[in-house]
C-alpha cells in the first residue's frame, strides 16, 4: 500500500496542532470553542463535561462540541474504561453505533475533467481533522446515549496507530458493541482487543482489504470514464470553444 | 392461554371481520386487462424534447449513476431577425438513457435548465433483454407525448409567478 | 428431530466453513434462510438445535450489502438523498429527513413551516404503511393469512398517497436541502383525511381480527422477551424498546427536526417485552400516527415549500449527528463535511442493524416454531441492517 508516502507529510503537521490543543481540565474548554468557530459550548454538554472530567480525569484528549453533542477523545489506553465509565457512572445505558474514520483526503471523482465542476464531489486535497481532533489518520468514533434523559448524547473518540491499529473492545460493556466492532474490522481493518470473535459481518470471508478505507479504489466509479466531459464536435475549420476552455 | 369463554369471544370477534369484509367488493384489479390509474407525478419513464436540448451535459452530470450518454455537433442556423448575426447551436447526435442502470431519481429532470426532460407515467416498456433497456433519443422523444400537464397545487401552496 | 454427529469436514464446503467451526457440530445445525418469508429480504440464521430446542443462533448477513457508506464518499449530497431512500425500503421518506437535517444544521438552514408540516405528515404515512405490513405480516408469520391481505390492501393506500405527493411509490426523493421537491397536489389534503380515517377504522379490523385470536395470543404471549437494560445495551430502539416498558421516542426526546411539539400525541409503552407487546405497541402506534397526521393537515401553515437556498449546494465544513424515530426505530447520520458538495465521510446507524443484533441472546432456548415468531415481531428490514 502506498499509505506512508501519501500521509506522512500530513501526519506531521497534525502531530503539531494536536499537542498544542491538548488539555487537561475542562475549564480550557470554552475559550477553545470560540478559537475554532464552533458556537460555544451550551451549558449542558459543559456540565456532562464536568462530570465525565471527574470520572477519566486525564484520560481525555481533546473536547468539543457538534451539533449539540458532546465529542471528547480520550487516549488508546482508556477507551475501554471509557465506555464502563458511560454506561455504570454516566447513565448512559444506550450504544448507538462505533464505526472508524479514515482522514486520508478523498480520491476525487472523474479524474482532472471534473476537478472544476460543482457537480462532482471533489474534496480538499489536504488532511484536517474534525471535532476534537485526531493524531492521525485512523480514528475510532462512538455514540452513546440514554434512553432515560432526553435530548443527551455523548461522541467519544479515539486516535488508532496506522502501523499498529489495536484498541479495547466494548464488547463486556456494551454487549451491543459486537456487530459493530466486527463491521469496523471488516472495513478499517481496526482489532478491538477483548472482541469474542473478530470475522467478516457483511463480506464473504475471503474478502481481502479494507472497502471504507479512502485507499480502497470505488471500482464502479474508475472503470467509467466521467460523463460530464462535454462531447460536442465544433465546427469544421473552426477552434473548437468548448475544448479550449476545458 | 386465554379463557375458553375468552378464545370463542376473541374468535368470533375476527371472524365477524372476515364475514363483514367479504361482502364487500373487491379492491384489486385484474392487471393486464383492467389498469389501475396512475397519477400525474409519477416517474414512470423520462421524455426527452429533443429540440429543447443545447448538449449543456448537466443532466449527465448530476446523475448518480453516470446512466445518460450525451454527444453533439456545432451547427449554423440562420438568424433569428433580418440581419443578424448566424447562430452557432449544439445539435444532439446521440441521448441515452440506460434504464437498466437509471434509480429513478428525477435529478436530471429537474436540473435541466432548458426544460428539455419530463416525466411521463408510463411503466410498459419491459424488455427481454437488459441491453434493450437503452432507449435512444428517437425512443424518448415518443413518450414526450405521454407526458401529462402540470396539476395544480393544493391550497396554501405559494403561488409561482408567471414566467415572461 | 433426531441429533447426529456431524463431520465438520464433510459439510464444511456447503456452508461458510467458519461457520461451523464457530457453532461445533454436536447437534444438528439448522440453516434458515437465506431465503425465507419472515426475513423481509435475505438473512440467514445458522441455528444450532438440541431437538427442537435452539442451543445456539448465529445471523448471518451482509447478502445485500451495497456499501452505502463509501457510495456517499463518491457523490453529492441531492445525490444522496435518492440513495438514502432504498436503506430501509419499506419507509424510505423517513430515512431523507434526518440526512437532509444534518445537511441543513451545518449549513444553518431552516426549512420552511410548510415544508417542515408535509415532512411530519409524509413520516408518519411512511410509519403507518411500515407497520400495516408488519400488521398483516406478523399473522401470517404464526400461521394466520387473512390479517396480511388487509394489511397490503389498506398499505396500497397510504402508498397511493405517497406516490401522488412525491412520485415515487417506495422511493420519494421528495426532500431538498431547505424544503421539498413541489407542493402536494391539489385535493391531497381531502383524500389523505378520507385515507386517514379509513386507516384508523382498519386499525380496529386488526384489533378484532388478530388481537383477540386465542391461537395467536399462544404463539405470542411469552415469546422473545427483551428486557429494557439489555435491550438498551445492544442498541434496540424504537417500538422495540417501547414494548419492554422502555418510555422512549426519539420524537419527543430527541433534537427537535420536525414539528411534533405543536400536535398532541403520545407514546405507548408495554411492560411485557415479548412478541405480542411489539405487536400491541405497532398497532397502538399506527392508531396515534392517522390521528397526529389528522391533526397536522388542519394546522398545515400555507405559504413557500423551499427556503432560500444557494444554487450550487457547498455544506461547511463541520460535523453533526442527526437521529429520528424511524418507524423501525431509531436512525441517525453522522456527517462530517469538509467544505465540498459531497460529504467527506457519513455513518449510517439504522434501526434494524442494533436491533438484529441481539438475536443471537434471544433467540437462545426457544423453540424452532417460536424463532419465526421472534424474528417476524422485531420487525426488520434488510436493506436496513445491510446498508
Amino acid at each position: 500500500m502506498a499509505d506512508d508516502e501519501v500521509t506522512s507529510p500530513d501526519v506531521d503537521d497534525a502531530g503539531e496542532t494536536a499537542t498544542v490543543a491538548t488539555i487537561e481540565v475542562p475549564e480550557v474548554s470554552a475559550p477553545e470553542a470560540a478559537e475554532s468557530q464552533v458556537p460555544a459550548m451550551t451549558d449542558a454538554n459543559a456540565a456532562l463535561l464536568a462530570r465525565v472530567t471527574a470520572e477519566l480525569g486525564e484520560a481525555i484528549l481533546e473536547s468539543g462540541q457538534a451539533g449539540v453533542d458532546l465529542i471528547i477523545r480520550v487516549t488508546p489506553e482508556s477507551w475501554a474504561r471509557a465506555a464502563e465509565v458511560c454506561r455504570h457512572k454516566l447513565g448512559f445505558d444506550y450504544l448507538c453505533f462505533i464505526s472508524g474514520i479514515d482522514w486520508l483526503p478523498t480520491p476525487s471523482v472523474g479524474g482532472e475533467d471534473a476537478e472544476s465542476d460543482t457537480s462532482a464531489p471533489v474534496q480538499p486535497k489536504t488532511m484536517t481533522f474534525g471535532v476534537a481532533g485526531s493524531e492521525g489518520r485512523f480514528q475510532v468514533f462512538a455514540r452513546v446515549s440514554s434512553t432515560r434523559v432526553a435530548r443527551v448524547g455523548l461522541t467519544l473518540k479515539v486516535d488508532i496507530k496506522e502501523s499498529k491499529p489495536v484498541v479495547g473492545s466494548w464488547c463486556g460493556t456494551y454487549p451491543g458493541a459486537d456487530w459493530h466492532e466486527r463491521e469496523c474490522w471488516e472495513m478499517y481493518g481496526f482489532v478491538f482487543d477483548g472482541h469474542p470473535s473478530l470475522r467478516h459481518l457483511y463480506l464473504p470471508h475471503e474478502f481481502e482489504g479494507f472497502p471504507l478505507r479512502k485507499d480502497f479504489p470505488l471500482l464502479a466509479r474508475e472503470v467509467k470514464p466521467w460523463p460530464g466531459l462535454v462531447n460536442v464536435e465544433g465546427m469544421p475549420g473552426e477552434p473548437d470553444e468548448e475544448e479550449a476552455s476545458t | 392461554m386465554p379463557s375458553f369463554g375468552d378464545s370463542v369471544k376473541g374468535m368470533s370477534k375476527g371472524l365477524g371481520v372476515t364475514l363483514k369484509t367479504m361482502l364487500k367488493p373487491a379492491v384489486t384489479v385484474h392487471y393486464p386487462h383492467e389498469k389501475e390509474e396512475v397519477t400525474p407525478r409519477a416517474r414512470g419513464v423520462i421524455a426527452l424534447k429533443e429540440e429543447n436540448c443545447t448538449v449543456c451535459m448537466l443532466c449527465a452530470r448530476s446523475c448518480p449513476d453516470w446512466c445518460i450518454y450525451i454527444e453533439g455537433h456545432k451547427e449554423k442556423r440562420p438568424a433569428r431577425r433580418e440581419g443578424g448575426r448566424e447562430r452557432t447551436v449544439s445539435v444532439l447526435d446521440r441521448f441515452d438513457i440506460d434504464y437498466a442502470l437509471c434509480m429513478y431519481c428525477g435529478i436530471c429532470v429537474e436540473v435541466c435548465p432548458f426544460d428539455a426532460l419530463h416525466w411521463s407515467p408510463e411503466y410498459e416498456y419491459s424488455e427481454f433483454s437488459i441491453a434493450s433497456l437503452l432507449h435512444d433519443k428517437e425512443k424518448l422523444g415518443e413518450w414526450e407525448a405521454t407526458v401529462p400537464e402540470a396539476e395544480p397545487l393544493e391550497l396554501g401552496a405559494e403561488v409561482k409567478k408567471a414566467k415572461k | 428431530m433426531t441429533s447426529f454427529e456431524v463431520d465438520p469436514k464433510l459439510y464444511s464446503p456447503l456452508a461458510d466453513s467458519q461457520l461451523n467451526v464457530e457453532l461445533d457440530t454436536g447437534d444438528m445445525i439448522l440453516n434458515i434462510g437465506p431465503q425465507h418469508p419472515a426475513t423481509h429480504g435475505t438473512l440467514r440464521l445458522v441455528v444450532r438445535l438440541d431437538g427442537e430446542r435452539v442451543i445456539k443462533a448465529d445471523p448471518v448477513i451482509g447478502y445485500m450489502h451495497r456499501g452505502y457508506e463509501k457510495l456517499t464518499e463518491y457523490r453529492t449530497y441531492p445525490q444522496i438523498t435518492t440513495l438514502v431512500n432504498r436503506i430501509d425500503w419499506l419507509s424510505s421518506f423517513a430515512n431523507e429527513v434526518p440526512f437532509i437535517g444534518a445537511a441543513e444544521k451545518l449549513m444553518n438552514i431552516e426549512a420552511t413551516p410548510r415544508a417542515l408540516y408535509i415532512r411530519t405528515i409524509l413520516t408518519e404515512m411512511a410509519r403507518i404503511s411500515t407497520f400495516l405490513l408488519f400488521l398483516g405480516e406478523m399473522g401470517l408469520q404464526v400461521g394466520a393469512i387473512t390479517p396480511a391481505f388487509f394489511g397490503f390492501r389498506d398499505r396500497e393506500y397510504t402508498l397511493n398517497l405517497i406516490e401522488s405527493a412525491t412520485g415515487g411509490r417506495f422511493h420519494p426523493n421528495y426532500n431538498r436541502i431547505g424544503g421539498l421537491k413541489e407542493d402536494l397536489p391539489w385535493g391531497w389534503v381531502a383524500e389523505c383525511r378520507n385515507t386517514m380515517k379509513k386507516m384508523l377504522d382498519s386499525c380496529d379490523e386488526f384489533e378484532d381480527l388478530v388481537m383477540g385470536n386465542p391461537i395467536f395470543q399462544a404463539r405470542t404471549r411469552g415469546i422473545g422477551i427483551i428486557p429494557a437494560e439489555l435491550g438498551a445495551s445492544y442498541g434496540v430502539s424504537g417500538s422495540n424498546l417501547r414494548a419492554s416498558g422502555v418510555d422512549w421516542d426519539l420524537r419527543r426526546d430527541g433534537e427537535p427536526l420536525l414539528p411534533y411539539n405543536e400536535i398532541e400525541w403520545k407514546t405507548f409503552t408495554h411492560q411485557d417485552g415479548d412478541s405480542f407487546a411489539r405487536y400491541w405497541v405497532r398497532l397502538q402506534e399506527t392508531r396515534e400516527s392517522a390521528r397526529m397526521i389528522l391533526q397536522l393537515l388542519e394546522q398545515l401553515p400555507a405559504g413557500p415549500i423551499m427556503a432560500k437556498v444557494p444554487r450550487i449546494i457547498k455544506v461547511p465544513e463541520g460535523e453533526i449527528y442527526v437521529n429520528a424515530e424511524n418507524p423501525l426505530g431509531e436512525m441517525g447520520y453522522y456527517i462530517i463535511s469538509k467544505g465540498a458538495t459531497g460529504p467527506f465521510r457519513v455513518k449510517i446507524r439504522t434501526a434494524s442493524f442494533s436491533n438484529v443484533s441481539i438475536l443471537p441472546w434471544l433467540l437462545q432456548g426457544i423453540y424452532v416454531p417460536d424463532v419465526i415468531t421472534v424474528l417476524a415481531s422485531l420487525y426488520f428490514i434488510l436493506g436496513d441492517i445491510d446498508r
